[in-house]
């Protein structure tokens, strides 16, 4: 079952780097948001650089390298008509989504230490950690909750033909709403409860806090709740959304033509 | 002699390829190494051969799509290298298959929209397009996106485009590719149709049949070359005295071939083989002779079918395509 | 007169072929609820970052952004979708002459263009509660029209590029992520760096949006004349150069026999 997995994700990076969408978006796509936030922020303090200028855009290429990969493979295997033949492989479905899903993830992540090189490179931002073994730990846990929300959109863009077309624009919205580039509280009070339901929000406030100096577990306790919360429940719900992808192409056996 | 409005004289087509880009390796290519025939005005002029011949080339320069290496082409007067804006009102071209129309259009758009490309007047476009619609058989589903059309009704459609300029000149480059065979049918009225209001009509094609029933000249192309230009019946007379025997038999191998091909009398043998099952065509002019030497030199096999038959269009081309005259 | 119509029904008919966003529900998701997420992200970022400053102008300046998805997007496919379609020999092979037909093509993606930018505009009026005086509605608007036909300048010079490599995706993602950052839209033209600069001069929509940010923001009229010319000789330029782009691929097609535009 790990070979398989492993074999997956080695094989679903491959494939993925092959589209030249996707190439743009790991390794271009970053440069161009990370120089747009810094000229716009380009008097700020370097606390306000790092969350919103370093965080943000690098946050902003890891949901993008999702968007254009993980929300929409599904549809892509479809597409060409191999989803029924992953779907009747011996390896479990879900293997080989999760595989190619932290394939993906692991490109975004690239993206995002791309977006970080080169701020500090090209524009001289000086990146601090305090506390490294804090850091590290939060961006494991970010990353899994990453893979748990794309689990979950890959599958709801899979039962809806509407999902498909509307994938393609949840990229702005979301950087909007989950405040990747300025504090969420800004938000009108009414878009704020979306915000915290959504785990991006959570995760880039974790690492927003982990990266304050001096930063106490008080401080930390309430984005690292609500991460872990929000994560559980999108957990739940893909795992609902399995089942219900599963019947679909099991049962009605409608799984290729929608 | 009725006037020939084309003219091909000793056309040459080589592409030139380059491929990689350190060490370049140059290919040339001969597509057609010295083409020359004439198409007279109001013919139905044919020409066949296999995949690769160059068909699909000579179409494209007689079209002004593409330039000759060298040689002379005159159509209609023009030289389609030189005075192409001259020549493109007078003629069109069909190629075969579903694309080349713009399917999210209805048909009646694709029309107007290339009547305006060939700058017919806005006032006769109505008119135009009504009637070409009429004569395809689309007028019912005129306003309908082309993405809902059959095969056969894209097919039409490519044709009524072709006609939008009332083109002195109809090119077809394998009309009836993929066609049904009721689409097919209705695309040979189609062409007979217009023949026989005095559209002169250049088609490319790799069916027989087709071309027997269609043209009045054919010319077989085979590497660049034109094998034989005649009417399907003269072709068909050279080989009058020839008669086909045809048969199947189970499981023949290389040497039986070769074994009846020596023979007396035959001159060419073909095989073809079905799942298990290989059918023979031997020519010759002496059929009941050959046929109990066919028994003798095939002892133990189950011999089926047997027929004698005069040549078909088809049996010409593999002859002469084949080129061994045995 | 005939030569008008003509000219207006194939730009029409295009459009309609080749755009294949044109379907209702598809039209909405991408030409209308994208560029609103698009230009509603910038503007709360800048009203936040710049604590309101200028914000009539940066609303303005990303609003005149939002045309990349005809000047980019739109544009491309008349060069690309007709190659797919396998129509584009077709067309090259009629009488017609081939400038003013890509000019008539190009025609409807100006105006679809400057379409969107309107309606972003107005969404970024009625979210944020700002007004533009009446007066510079006119000069806005011929600002704008200008910029975006020297955007799809550059657009089909991109779109002609298809004739040679497949990579277009990322062409034209790499085209409009550029017009962003280059344009200074939402930044002082001066915060980039000199020599970034010196190459925005070159990049349509960077004099458009320097002037929306004047016009918005300080009612400043004098600069129009000189940038708008400039920026209108850009596009002109651009077509140019596309136009030779298609010359020289009819050229490979026809006598070398190198390209196949089918």
């Amino acid at each position: 079952m790990m070979r398989a997995l492993f074999q997956t994700i080695r094989v679903h990076m491959g494939l993925s780097m092959a589209r030249p969408m996707f190439q743009f978006i790991i390794w271009l796509s970053p440069l161009f948001l990370a120089t747009i936030a810094i000229f716009i922020y380009s008097s700020a303090s370097p606390e306000e650089i790092f969350h919103y200028v370093i965080l943000g855009s690098g946050f902003m290429a890891l949901w993008s390298s999702i968007v254009f990969s993980s929300a929409s493979d599904i549809n892509r295997e479809r597409f060409y008509g191999t989803l029924e033949i992953i779907f009747v492989a011996p390896v479990p479905f879900v293997v080989i989504l999760i595989g190619k899903i932290i394939g993906n993830t692991v490109w975004g992540f690239l993206s995002m230490v791309i977006s970080f090189v080169y701020l500090m490179i090209i524009f001289q931002v000086e990146i601090t950690i305090p506390n490294p073994f804090a850091f590290v730990s939060a961006i494991i846990l970010v990353l899994f909750a990453l893979i748990v929300f794309s689990f979950f959109l890959s599958l709801a863009f899979t039962l809806s033909r509407q999902a498909e077309a509307l994938m393609n624009f949840i990229e702005y919205p979301i950087y909007l709403i989950c405040g990747f580039m300025f504090p969420v509280t800004i938000l009108p009070l009414w878009v704020q409860p979306l915000s915290y339901a959504l785990p991006p929000t959570w995760a880039i406030e974790l690492l927003r806090v982990v990266t304050v100096e001096n930063s106490t577990f008080e401080s930390i306790k309430i984005p690292l709740t609500g991460l872990l919360i929000t994560t559980m429940i999108y957990v739940a719900l893909g795992y609902s959304c399995y089942r219900a992808v599963e019947r679909k192409a099991r049962i009605s056996g409608k799984l290729g033509v929608y | 002699m009725k006037d020939s409005i084309i003219s091909v004289t000793d056309v040459k087509r080589t592409y030139k390829t380059e491929t990689g880009y350190i060490k370049k390796k140059r290919r040339q290519v001969d597509a057609l190494k010295g083409i020359t025939f004439s198409v007279e005005k109001g013919e139905i002029f044919g020409l066949l051969g296999p995949n690769g011949a160059g068909k699909t080339t000579m179409i494209k320069i007689l079209t002004t799509m593409l330039t000759p290496t060298s040689g002379k082409v005159s159509i209609l007067g023009f030289n389609p290298v030189t005075e192409m804006n001259s020549l493109r009102p007078h003629i069109n071209f069909i190629l075969g298959g579903e694309r080349n129309l713009y399917w999210r259009l209805s048909a009646y758009d694709n029309l107007a929209y290339f009547a305006d490309l060939y700058k017919l007047p806005r006032h006769e476009q109505k008119q135009t397009i009504d009637d070409l619609l009429e004569l395809v058989g689309l007028t019912d589903v005129a306003h309908q996106r082309v993405e809902t059309f059959s095969k056969g009704m894209k097919q039409r459609l490519q044709i009524a485009r072709g006609l939008v300029n009332n083109p002195e000149i109809l090119f077809l480059d394998e009309p009836s590719i993929g066609l049904d065979p009721v689409s097919a049918r209705k695309l040979r009225e189609i062409i007979q149709h217009l023949n026989g209001k005095g559209t002169t009509i250049l088609l490319t094609t790799h069916y027989m049949f087709e071309a027997d029933e269609l043209c009045d000249r054919i010319a077989f192309i085979d590497k660049g070359e034109i094998v034989d230009i005649d009417s399907p019946e003269n072709i068909k007379q050279k080989t009058d005295n020839v008669s086909i025997i045809a048969f199947t038999v189970i499981g023949v191998n290389m040497e039986k071939l070769n074994e009846l091909s020596r023979l007396p009398n035959v001159q060419h043998v073909q095989s073809s083989k079905q799942d298990y099952l290989t059918t023979i065509k031997l020519h010759t002019r002496s059929p009941q002779s050959i046929v109990p030497l066919i028994y003798d030199t095939m002892p133990g096999f189950v011999i089926q079918d047997l027929t004698i038959t005069k040549p078909s269009l088809e049996d010409v081309y593999v002859q002469l395509i084949g080129g061994k005259v045995l | 007169m005939e030569g008008i119509l003509r000219f207006a029904r194939h730009s029409f008919l295009s459009y309609k072929a080749l755009f294949g966003w044109l379907d209702p529900k598809v039209y909405i998701l991408v030409m209308v609820m994208n560029p609103i997420s698009q230009i509603l992200f910038f503007a709360v970022l800048v009203n936040y970052v710049y604590d309101g400053d200028d914000l009539v102008g940066y609303i303005g300046a990303n609003a005149l952004i939002l045309c990349v998805l005809n000047s980019v997007f739109g544009i491309m496919s008349i060069i690309t979708s007709d190659r797919r379609m396998g129509t584009l020999q077709l067309v090259m092979a009629t009488p017609v002459n081939k400038i003013g037909l890509f000019l008539s093509r190009s025609l409807a993606h100006v105006l679809n263009g400057l379409f969107t930018s309107v309606l972003g505009l107005i969404f970024g009026m009625v979210i944020f509660q700002i007004t533009i005086p009446l007066e510079a509605i006119l000069p806005l608007m011929t600002v704008w029209m200008v910029s975006i036909f020297a955007a799809c300048g550059l657009g089909l010079i991109i779109g002609c590029f298809s004739l040679w490599t497949p990579s277009m995706h990322l062409l034209a993602n790499l085209l409009a992520s550029s017009l962003l950052l280059l344009s200074g839209a939402n930044y002082p033209q001066n915060i980039m760096p000199d020599w970034l600069l010196s190459f925005a001069d070159f990049v349509p929509l960077t004099k458009g949006v320097e002037l929306t940010k004047q016009l918005l923001n300080e009612g400043n009229y004098s600069n129009v004349i000189p940038l708008l010319s400039a920026e209108f000789i850009l596009g002109i330029c651009y077509f140019v150069i596309s136009f030779l782009f298609l010359k020289y691929a009819e050229h490979l097609s026809r006598v070398k026999g190198t390209m196949d535009l089918d």
